[in-house]
């Protein structure tokens, strides 16, 4: 190894104190704004917090309707259902999925493979009205229970829109772990079901992982489709409202950045526990293919 | 599949399965079919009840004085009595004093929980709100629509519930809007019974008259092509046989209940018992002496298919005739139509079309080949089947149905002839119109915002920009941080990966703020360094680059992770033997870092390039377009063609160009299938 000398250590700590401090900056503004007073974008450049108020987190958990309803919690409630069962179904779909993809040979594979991949080439966005229609139509038939204005409709197009990422992504890890592994288990006497949940699933631990991070940021921050598709504040997730804050003439900063928090900080959370799977999960496919 | 299974017609078994399946299939989907029919019709009679009671309404209202105001209450009870469904009804006038004319000053609500106790209704009330509201609408319906299509001016809503209809519409004076009526009353869908009977009646005989053909008739194709007409024979009693019975049932139903509901009102109720209190309630509508022509003329439904009146019994009131006082100047008005729901013909006959194929298949021993490769794979389509499912459902249908609007434009304004309703919206076909039109810049010059070219031009230069800069600084950073000796490591790895980790429009909204010109840090960070504000939004490249900041910002911590773990993946005595043939830093860095480094970068640049492509949240919460649409690239474009302008058609065609582009850009790549994680937006 090449002798490093001191100001490689002192450039390199230059250089990586100057891009933390731009990468906190932004960040630091919300937790500023969320602590001050009052509503308006704060005009120093200073991003550290000078006010200590919890006036905005209080507003944005204690909100009602006029009826005195509490909707923060309504939404709460939401968002943490639709996540979590978001994370659940999608996880499922994906590592089925993927699992077929991975270790079968049958015809019509190519082409599903294929067709997740072209799909996601087409604008999102543009797929609302279909969606809506769709949601209209199975709401009829099941009476409400998968439907507009309801969880399960929502859960259901989160956790299908993410299929095909979840499980090209999956894909890539089951084709890394040995087929070795299954063969003996099957001269064992071990059924194709034990195969799946006793070894394929406890190895790719890190791609679940990743894919359940993916799901569950999916239900927890998406906005334009729930406020399309549910249509009263009571069943909103909080994304709905928090972009809410901010109109085009006027934007309550303060509740903005209060709510920003609230929201922010369990996906954070879930995603510096799950960051160190994130490498492996997320190359192990693309290197190794 | 590479080669088709030869022919092989199976034995009479196998023949008689081939055909039992599609005509199973038939029955299970004609009782399908039937049972959308048959909530088809009921919707249609709670709505055709709730006009027909909204329309006598709206005649009586047009008749009453302005010193009789309880009139309306009046009316409300005595429906109520009837046994009527109204759940409250609200009327909305005019009331002239003196020179004035004060609008909306005679509001009246007549609760059926406090029916005979009128209250004047509260702008300010939720329940009282949503009628003034109501009342809005109408009023502009009867401006928009009342010359040329009245029935437009109606308005009718199932309530968020579903247990009841909102409907409203018009009171109408010698030709003028005088005020506006309104009416809440409670579904009742009625239970109209599925024909199982038949179906499985016409089935079984369908299926054994099948195998006495297979077994009896010579000839394998003679039997065949016999079979084959039975089952098309068979889709057609299905038609015949349900049509008949769900409309037979709906009118039955019709007439029976619908009659207690209208007893006030409706001129057509065919029971003599009900005459008495018909007339007397005529009465108290539209006063002793008063014709109540208006009342059925109102009625006027469109489109009713079986008119009930020609069943009417003898007895009933007529035209000219006198009714206790009052002079009944048109005929009885018409039950409006059950069937209307029930149009089974071309939907069964294109089912039946579709199972014959079935049938053939089956016929020539496809399906039998088809079930054994099924079978053969039977744990890779068991454990498909789930995430396929719902793809199908959520993924390709809207997928296809956006191909498919590309075709059509949304037909705004009240020229419905020749149009198609999809999904509920009126279209008309355009062939490539609009492809013709976005590719060869019909509408929107070259240098206009709204050109396809020009934001196109803007999408490459975004998604070019993007791409470099998080790869340039990603991998940099990636280099920085892998050395060994670098102290708080595990610190700065943690902070650097925060903006993948916040939620992506939250931090966009916040750049929003900040790049904000008035109050925006960024301005005043570059007060502060003695330069001057910026007008972010005023121009395009300063709106680009607050943009790019964002996304730049929002994006580079994806590829440092990427570079981390490939660089990881590199073993260290490449660089030791380097090291020892003594080799630059730069040239390790070209000779193996680089090389070593491609094939985990490159598909993560794949990925990101299509990502940033289609990256909506940035353009549209950070500059918005501004200015004048110059920043929006394609996907934000076709956004505000479909949802701002409501070209739901020309928006669409954007959609189906942009995936032409990142399909040929992805083919292009030639490695997609590795590279393939997907766009995940």
């Amino acid at each position: 190894m090449r002798k490093v000398r001191w100001y490689h250590q002192v450039l390199a700590q230059v250089v990586l104190v100057l891009v933390s401090v731009v990468t906190l900056y932004p960040v630091l503004w919300v937790v500023k704004m969320a602590l001050k007073t009052g509503q308006g974008f704060a005009m120093t450049v200073n991003p550290l917090p000078t006010e200590f108020s919890l006036e905005n987190f209080a507003y944005v958990i204690g909100r009602t309707d006029k009826d005195g309803t509490w909707l923060f919690g309504y939404q709460l409630f939401n968002s943490v259902v639709i996540s979590v069962a978001t994370t659940l179904i999608g996880v499922f779909l994906a590592c089925t999925g993927a699992y077929a993809f991975s270790r079968f040979r049958f015809p019509g594979r190519q082409a599903g493979l294929m067709s997740f991949l072209v799909t996601q080439m087409f604008p999102g966005v543009l797929m609302m009205i279909p969606l809506f229609v769709i949601l209209q139509k199975l709401g009829a038939i099941t009476g409400g229970v998968v439907g507009l204005n309801s969880i399960w409709g929502l859960v259901m197009v989160y956790s299908t829109t993410a299929i095909p990422f979840c499980v090209w992504m999956l894909k890539g890890y089951f084709d890394t772990i040995p087929k070795e592994l299954e063969e003996s288990a099957l001269i064992d006497g071990a059924t194709q079901l034990q195969i799946f949940t006793r070894i394929i699933l406890p190895l790719a631990r890190p791609a679940i992982a990743v894919t359940a991070l993916f799901s569950f940021m999916t239900g927890w921050n998406e906005f334009i489709l729930a406020a399309t598709f549910m249509n009263s504040e009571t069943a909103y997730t909080l994304p709905v409202t928090l972009r809410s804050y901010v109109g085009s003439y006027s934007t309550e900063w303060g509740h903005f950045a209060a709510g920003a928090i609230i929201v922010s900080v369990p996906v954070m959370a879930l995603f510096f526990a799950l960051q160190k799977y994130l490498v492996g999960g997320l190359t192990a496919g693309a290197v190794k293919g | 599949m590479s080669k088709f299974p030869p022919i092989a017609i199976p034995a009479l078994r196998g023949r008689v399965l081939a055909f039992a399946i599609p005509a199973l299939l038939l029955a299970v989907l004609a009782l399908g079919y039937a049972g959308l029919a048959r909530s088809r019709a009921a919707f249609e009679q709670d709505d055709a009840r709730a006009q027909r009671l909204l329309a006598g309404l709206s005649a009586a209202a047009a008749t009453i004085g302005p010193d009789q105001p309880e009139r309306l209450q009046t009316m409300v009870a005595e429906l109520a009595a009837a046994g009527s469904p109204i759940r409250w009804a609200w009327l909305i006038t005019e009331k002239q004093v003196g020179a004035f004319v004060f609008q909306k000053a005679r509001t009246y609500a007549v609760h059926s929980d406090s029916l005979l106790a009128g209250t004047q209704l509260d702008s300010e009330q939720g329940r009282d709100k949503a009628a003034y509201d109501i009342s809005k609408e109408v009023e502009l319906r009867f401006e928009k629509y009342a010359a040329s299509r009245p029935d437009l001016t109606l308005y009718l809503a199932r309530t968020d519930d579903g247990h009841a209809i909102d409907i409203a519409g018009p009171v109408v004076q010698d030709g003028k809007l005088v005020g506006t009526v309104g009416l809440s009353l409670t579904d009742q869908h009625p239970a109209i019974p599925l024909p199982v009977s038949f179906v499985l009646l016409v089935l079984l005989s369908s299926v054994a008259l099948a195998a006495l053909i297979f077994r009896f008739v010579p000839g394998r194709v003679a039997s065949g092509v016999l079979a084959g007409v039975l089952l098309l024979a068979t889709a057609l009693i299905f038609q015949q046989g349900i049509e008949r019975r769900v409309v037979w049932e709906g009118e039955r139903y019709a007439s029976a209940r619908t009659l207690v509901d209208t007893v006030a009102l409706d001129l057509a109720a065919p029971d003599p018992s009900f005459r008495q209190p018909l007339a007397e309630a005529l009465g108290k509508v539209a006063g002793p002496g008063q014709p109540v022509g208006a009342i059925s003329g109102a009625l006027s439904p469109e489109g009713s298919s079986r008119d009930l009146l020609a069943a009417a019994p003898a007895g009933l009131p007529r035209p000219g005739s006198l009714v206790q006082g009052v002079k009944v100047s048109q005929g009885p008005a018409v039950l409006q139509g059950t069937s209307a729901g029930v149009q089974l013909g071309t939907r069964l006959l294109v089912t039946g079309l579709l199972l014959l194929l079935l049938f053939v298949l089956g016929y020539l021993g496809y399906l039998q080949s088809f079930g054994s490769m099924v079978k053969n794979h039977a744990y890779a389509y068991g454990y498909a089947a789930p995430a396929m499912i719902g793809m199908v459902v959520f993924v390709f249908f809207p997928f296809a149905s956006g191909f498919l609007f590309s075709f059509f434009e949304r037909v705004t304004g009240d020229d419905l002839a020749g149009t198609v309703v999809m999904f509920g919206i009126p279209f008309r076909f355009m062939g490539l119109r609009n492809f013709f039109d976005i590719l060869g810049s019909r509408e929107y010059a070259l240098t206009d915002a709204l050109n396809f070219y020009f934001t196109l031009g803007v999408t490459i230069l975004w998604t070019v920009s993007n791409v470099g800069l998080h790869v340039a600084i990603g991998l940099a950073l990636a280099l920085l941080l892998k050395n060994p000796w670098l102290k708080l490591k595990g610190v700065y790895r943690v902070l650097l990966i925060v903006p993948w980790a916040m939620p992506n429009y939250i931090t966009a909204l916040i750049w929003r703020g900040m790049f904000d010109v008035e109050y925006g840090t960024v301005n005043h960070v570059l007060l502060a360094l003695g330069l001057g504000k910026v007008a972010w939004w005023s121009h395009f490249w300063s709106a680009f680059t607050a943009n790019l900041t964002t996304n730049v910002w929002l994006g580079f911590p994806f590829m440092m992770v990427i570079c981390l773990g490939a660089l990881q993946s590199i073993p260290g005595d490449l660089y030791e033997a380097a090291e020892v043939d003594g080799a630059s830093r730069w040239q390790q860095f070209r000779n193996i870092t680089l090389p070593l480094l491609k094939p985990a970068l490159f598909p993560a640049v794949i990925l990101g390039a299509i990502w940033t492509f289609n990256m909506f949240n940035v353009i549209y919460l950070v500059s918005g377009g501004a200015p004048e649409h110059r920043t929006d690239i394609l996907i934000t474009q076709a956004y505000r063609f479909a949802f701002e302008a409501g070209r739901y058609g020309y928006a669409a065609a954007y959609a189906v160009i942009i995936f032409f582009i990142l399909l040929v850009y992805g083919l292009g790549t030639n490695r997609m299938t590795k590279a393939s994680e997907g766009a995940f937006d």
